[in-house]
């Protein structure tokens, strides 16, 4: 049986999603990022410019399944999918986008960690320090401060510049390349 | 050979210096009979920071909105109740003291077992913050200490953290020895009956983030090694009593 030998010598599932399958793989990722920042987007402006009352805010598709929005299972299950795709997709980068992919990926450790603590607070009603609600770490030191919206934004930073510099490679990083991301050279 | 962050108690390892490399060092670097320059480090440094700069200040900037916008609203159809986090610490204590009081019979600890070690003192120290209710210190030492508690983990466990391995390793002491004072100071003041259960609180915290140090020492000298597995013992010894006292008492 013939196996895809993918990047760094792996084979199998992960072979094929960091090699031929790389760029659908990545498209896929894309799109669920996007759509995340989407659903913010369309939830500030039903806040800002809409003037709806905050918790009638749901974003889009929030506003037809509020439990979607207003669960800690939802934020936490979308923190845990960026999570294993950044650590499932990281083998097919090379080079400088490997470097900021992998930065991408250890803030989103971090970003899903915070999430883990919230939820975990949610569930056994023990909340951080006796505060009257759920408190993740980076809310010790900057107080009554969600921030993470702003983590969503410091883990999308660096995962756009890896995919810029994944489809622009450096012959050395082409060259170690094994999927078909980047753009060909032009030939004559 | 075993992989391990920390040293063993009695045969040093020589260590191996990292080379950075000419794109770090900005040396001309050859290829295939022909010499290519690469940008001056300074350039790209520069650079760098002011992209770092510039994001950062875009971010600051949208915070205000983000802010405003992002709720979290914790519908959590679940609850456990306090039970399994005490269970949990109940785990997380003892594994940690334990290796703190042997630490000076064993060998150099593998990659495995400082992980352990780490991540159950990084474990302890949440925990106990979410059981403890509040403490005595700041929320700026506690943060300190949260990430004081996580960083081993992340550097056992991170290959990017690789470079920070032996600047850690210098630091390991004072980090262990800073928070064992605090550690210790905080159990006086509870035990001689100046405090209160957010004292004692504070200590086991304290202690769980200094000792999360332990398996990255590595001293050369003995009288070093026996000072610190001797001092790690005493603060190992009085966190389990501390963390005993807080549960019996219904501190937490």
């Amino acid at each position: 049986m013939a196996v895809q030998a993918g990047a760094g010598g792996r084979v199998g599932f992960v072979a094929a999603l960091n090699g031929k399958y790389h760029k659908a793989a990545v498209l896929g990722f894309t799109v669920i990022v996007i759509g995340h920042w989407a659903e913010h987007l369309v939830q500030a402006w039903q806040i800002f410019v809409l003037g709806w009352p905050r918790p009638k805010s749901l974003g889009l598709i929030g506003h037809y399944i509020p439990w979607l929005f207003t669960s800690e299972w939802m934020h936490y299950g979308y923190a845990l999918v960026m999570l294993i795709g950044f650590v499932v997709l990281r083998h097919g980068f090379t080079g400088r986008s490997r470097t900021w992919w992998v930065a991408a990926m250890w803030i989103q450790v971090w970003h899903h960690f915070e999430h883990l603590l919230l939820l975990v607070q949610a569930m056994t009603g023990q909340y951080l320090l006796g505060e009257p609600k759920p408190t993740s770490i980076i809310q010790l030191i900057a107080p009554r401060v969600e921030l993470h919206l702003f983590y969503n934004f410091v883990v999308f930073v660096p995962m756009v510049v890896a995919m810029i510099a994944h489809l622009r490679p450096r012959p050395e990083e082409r060259a170690e390349m094994v999927c078909s991301c980047a753009a060909p050279v032009p030939v004559g | 050979m075993r992989r391990g962050v920390g040293r063993s108690s009695g045969r040093p390892t020589p260590i191996t210096p990292i080379s950075p490399g000419p794109r770090l060092t900005g040396q001309p670097t050859a290829t295939l009979g022909t010499t290519a320059t690469t940008k001056p480090l300074h350039t790209h440094a520069v650079r760098t920071i002011a992209v770092l700069a510039a994001t950062v200040l875009f971010l600051v900037a949208c915070a205000g909105r983000a802010v405003a916008q992002h709720e979290h609203t914790l519908s959590v159809p679940v609850s456990f109740g306090p039970l399994a986090l005490r269970i949990a610490l109940l785990y997380a204590v003892p594994a940690v003291a334990g290796f703190a009081l042997l630490r000076g019979f064993l060998d150099r600890p593998s990659r495995m077992t400082v992980a352990f070690v780490c991540g159950s003192a990084a474990l302890g120290v949440l925990l106990d913050l979410m059981l403890a209710g509040r403490v005595e210190v700041s929320n700026q030492v506690v943060f300190l200490a949260v990430v004081a508690g996580c960083f081993p983990v992340f550097l056992t466990l991170a290959p990017v953290a690789a470079p920070l391995a032996e600047p850690a390793r210098r630091a390991a002491p004072v980090v262990l020895a800073a928070a064992s004072a605090g550690a210790i100071f905080h159990f006086a003041k509870a035990w001689t009956g100046a405090g209160s259960p957010a004292t004692l609180h504070s200590g086991v915290i304290l202690a769980l983030a200094g000792l999360a140090w332990l398996p990255l020492v590595g001293c050369r000298r003995r009288a070093a090694r026996l000072t610190v597995h001797a001092g790690s013992a005493v603060v190992a010894t009085a966190l389990l009593a501390a963390a005993a006292q807080a549960t019996v008492a219904g501190g937490f």
